[in-house]
């Protein structure tokens, strides 16, 4: 479980969110100010590259849900050699080794704050959008204006990116 | 100039569908990097700061996707033993492999993403074990945590790790400053020799105050190595030259350490030494391995980082100091002829000397460099913006160089001068030697065309030497010519001695120029210089000036024609300022 988590977070934090999403919409601020913009891959963006935050972003919240329960120490049960415990045992030591765990780390600190720049991504995101107008049109000096609203995204994205990065890389024993 | 060219091998990067890449496209126009791989169209990149390959490193096979560990190691190898090489390889760490998704990229395996499985490290691995790629620059280019790979990092070999994901333009150019790939005001070269001794010399100046020597034969920039040394060590203070070639033995110590008011008969104030001007910057000391043994004993206390004292002449108390003191010498300087004491050559750091190397041994930087003194002399000159031929590009590089970069910058400083109009320079405009056995008494149509011999005399629009000159003397006293032929000469020969004689003198002008903070690129002096010229000891200065302004007032064309260059300028100026009651016909005639 924990590693399906893991791989999860890999593939969205690192593979899309920062190699792809973010590059994007730095790129797209780069373009806009360019004296000689692409406007064919500009457009391509505002179609469609944009919107990926929406259908990904189901995947991000369930990738914070899910943080505190893959993490902790208490998934070793599922596994060799502590699966073999008997499951009477296996029952309150789960419990106790999970408390335990979150004495000593902050983890739902680390979800809340996950959670928090997930909400400022959303509004950046929506804030942006609303500047798009009529992608055929694509009026540069309209979305001149507004490329405050895509940089204020850049950086809401960059904080989610530090916030998921903190989650520890491996299940630590407490 | 010409833009560096990087290396960057990555799945996702070099990868392309369609004859598009768009992640690149995103990857170039944020980092400022023009894509010169030639496998997609590409985007149009406002002011690029480097040319950029890009190498996915993987081949796709009966539908899945696998990392090609040979097939990289056979491209580096191919691009390394040929130019333009990359000075610098980007390196990603995770690949992703496995079966091919719609969008042509890998759908990635658990294991690809296992640090101690990374990809990446195990190219690493492989190219340093590849005596062939020993001195590849690799920096490591992934958005992974590199916590969790710190130290192999280390261990394979990597100069650096930077997030990919969060480069921009800005920290792209301060990579490529880093590792000596942008344009540089002091120092020009981008092989693999030079690029070796700039990042030693980068590592060197920031270890605090500690002393650097730095070896090189004559020409190849020593100097220019000390203010490299200097600039990226940060350090608040100046940057203070000390030149001890042609001072005499008693004056060294006064021009190190400074004197006290009385200290000898003259000294009617006091003076603070080369030392003391670099407090909290950097002392250059050149010629370091001629120092005389009276100086190297004081030296030795301003050598040691623990004590740093200097002590002018006649004072009763050393003074602390905060100085980084580089000094340069000639490898041949430094042979154990027992002139140097064993105790300051300890101290001067001998076994870890910085070794500049010389021109023969980094010639992928002749073309860059030569490019660079062309610009530089055509605004000096007021020139017509020009190129080099193909051949004389191949000829500059095929050329041994044993003045070194001097040498290659005296000759392209001389075509530019010399042929301030051309807009292509071929190799007969660079190759001095040539020019020198040139036939200069080819019969010419025109005026003078019946007399060979006095028509050699008669274009000063192409440069010559003392040999033309004489022999064009021996044709004018033993011709056999009409008087009104040897009258109509004689404007030609004055032209031809004018010419001659201030390129003579600009010659004894370098040479006996001095490079100080107010003139790095060197101080005129015309008294020493035309002693050089006359090899008169005894010539005083108001003299020298005389000689000057006789040498101008020779041929008013060609002193105009000569005063454009800085130097000639500033001699002559400075000849004017000396002599000013007794007018000059070059002044006369209104040359300015």
């Amino acid at each position: 479980m924990t590693t399906n988590w893991q791989q999860l977070r890999s593939e969205l934090n690192h593979d899309w969110l920062k190699n792809v999403y973010l590059r994007q919409l730095q790129a797209f601020v780069i373009r806009s100010r360019s004296s000689r913009p692409d406007r064919g891959r500009m457009r391509e963006f505002l179609q469609a590259d944009f919107y990926a935050w929406r259908a990904r972003r189901p995947s991000i919240v369930a990738l914070l849900d899910d943080a505190e329960r893959a993490l902790s120490p208490a998934t070793l049960f599922d596994e060799a050699p502590l699966s073999a415990c008997a499951e009477l045992d296996q029952a309150w030591l789960r419990i106790i080794i999970h408390e335990l765990w979150l004495v000593r780390r902050p983890v739902r600190e680390w979800c809340e704050s996950g959670r928090r720049a997930l909400e400022v991504v959303d509004v950046r995101f929506e804030e942006a959008s609303k500047g798009i107008g009529c992608v055929c049109d694509l009026d540069l000096e309209q979305l001149g204006g507004r490329l405050g609203a895509f940089e204020a995204l850049s950086e809401a994205i960059l904080a989610l990116i530090h916030r998921i990065s903190a989650f520890p890389h491996e299940i630590e024993v407490v | 100039m010409a833009l560096a060219r990087v290396l960057v091998i990555d799945d996702d990067l070099g990868g392309a569908t369609g004859g598009r890449s768009r992640q690149r496209e995103d990857f170039c126009l944020a980092t400022g990097l023009s894509d010169v791989t030639g496998d997609v169209v590409v985007e149009h990149i406002p002011d690029p700061i480097a040319e950029a390959v890009f190498l996915r490193g993987q081949r796709i096979s009966s539908g899945s996707i696998e990392n090609d560990l040979d097939g990289i190691l056979g491209f580096l190898r191919d691009g390394w033993r040929q130019a333009p090489r990359w000075p610098l390889v980007l390196v990603d760490l995770h690949f992703r492999t496995g079966r091919t998704t719609v969008s042509g990229t890998a759908e990635g395996r658990l294991e690809d993403r296992l640090p101690e499985e990374y990809f990446g490290l195990k190219l690493l691995e492989r190219i340093g074990s590849d005596s062939g790629l020993k001195d590849l620059p690799i920096v490591v280019l992934s958005s992974m945590d590199r916590n969790r790979i710190e130290r192999h990092l280390s261990d394979l070999g990597a100069l650096d790790f930077r997030d990919k994901s969060l480069l921009t333009k800005e920290s792209m150019g301060a990579l490529l400053e880093e590792h000596g790939l942008l344009e540089d005001d002091v120092i020009v070269g981008r092989s693999v020799a030079m690029l070796r001794c700039l990042r030693s010399a980068r590592r060197r100046s920031k270890l605090g105050n500690d002393n650097v020597l730095v070896l090189g034969e004559t020409g190849t920039g020593k100097e220019l190595l000390a203010r490299y040394i200097h600039r990226t060590s940060g350090r608040e203070g100046q940057y203070v030259p000390l030149f001890t070639q042609g001072v005499p033995e008693t004056l060294i110590e006064d021009r190190l350490f400074g004197h006290v008011k009385g200290a000898y008969a003259g000294a009617d104030k006091s003076a603070p030494g080369a030392a003391e001007l670099a407090q909290q910057g950097t002392l250059f000391i050149d010629e370091f391995g001629d120092m005389p043994m009276a100086v190297q004993t004081k030296l030795l206390r301003l050598l040691d980082k623990n004590i740093r004292e200097s002590q002018r002449l006649g004072a009763p108390m050393p003074k602390r100091l905060d100085v980084l003191v580089v000094m340069a010498t000639g490898v041949s300087s430094l042979m154990t002829d027992g002139s140097m004491r064993r105790d300051l050559m300890f101290r001067a750091h001998l076994d870890s000397a910085l070794e500049i190397p010389p021109l023969r041994e980094r010639k992928e930087d002749i073309p860059i460099l030569s490019r660079h003194f062309l610009r530089k002399y055509e605004a000096r000159f007021n020139a017509e913006p020009r190129i080099f031929t193909e051949e004389a590009l191949e000829w500059l590089c095929l050329r041994p160089w044993p003045g070194n970069v001097r040498e290659l910058e005296r000759t392209i400083e001389q075509a530019v001068f010399n042929h301030r109009g051309l807009r292509v320079l071929s190799v007969s405009h660079l190759d001095l030697d040539a020019i020198a056995s040139s036939p200069w008494d080819s019969p010419r149509k025109g005026k003078g065309a019946g007399s060979p011999r006095i028509a050699a005399v008669e274009s000063p629009s192409q440069p010559g030497t003392l040999q033309d000159l004489w022999e064009a003397l021996k044709a004018v006293s033993v011709s056999e010519v009409s008087p009104s032929e040897l009258t109509g000469s004689l404007e030609s020969l004055q032209e031809r001695y004018a010419d001659l004689a201030l390129r003579l003198f600009k010659a004894a002008l370098v040479a006996t120029s001095r490079s100080t903070v107010a003139h790095p690129e060197g101080e005129i002096f015309i008294h020493p210089a035309m002693k050089l010229l006359t090899g008169d000891s005894s010539l005083t200065a108001s003299k020298a000036a005389d000689r000057v302004k006789k040498m101008f007032a020779a041929s008013p064309a060609i002193s105009a024609a000569m005063l454009q260059d800085p130097a000639l300028k500033t001699a002559y100026d400075t000849a004017l300022r000396l002599r000013p009651q007794r007018s000059s016909r070059a002044g006369s005639k209104g040359v300015s």
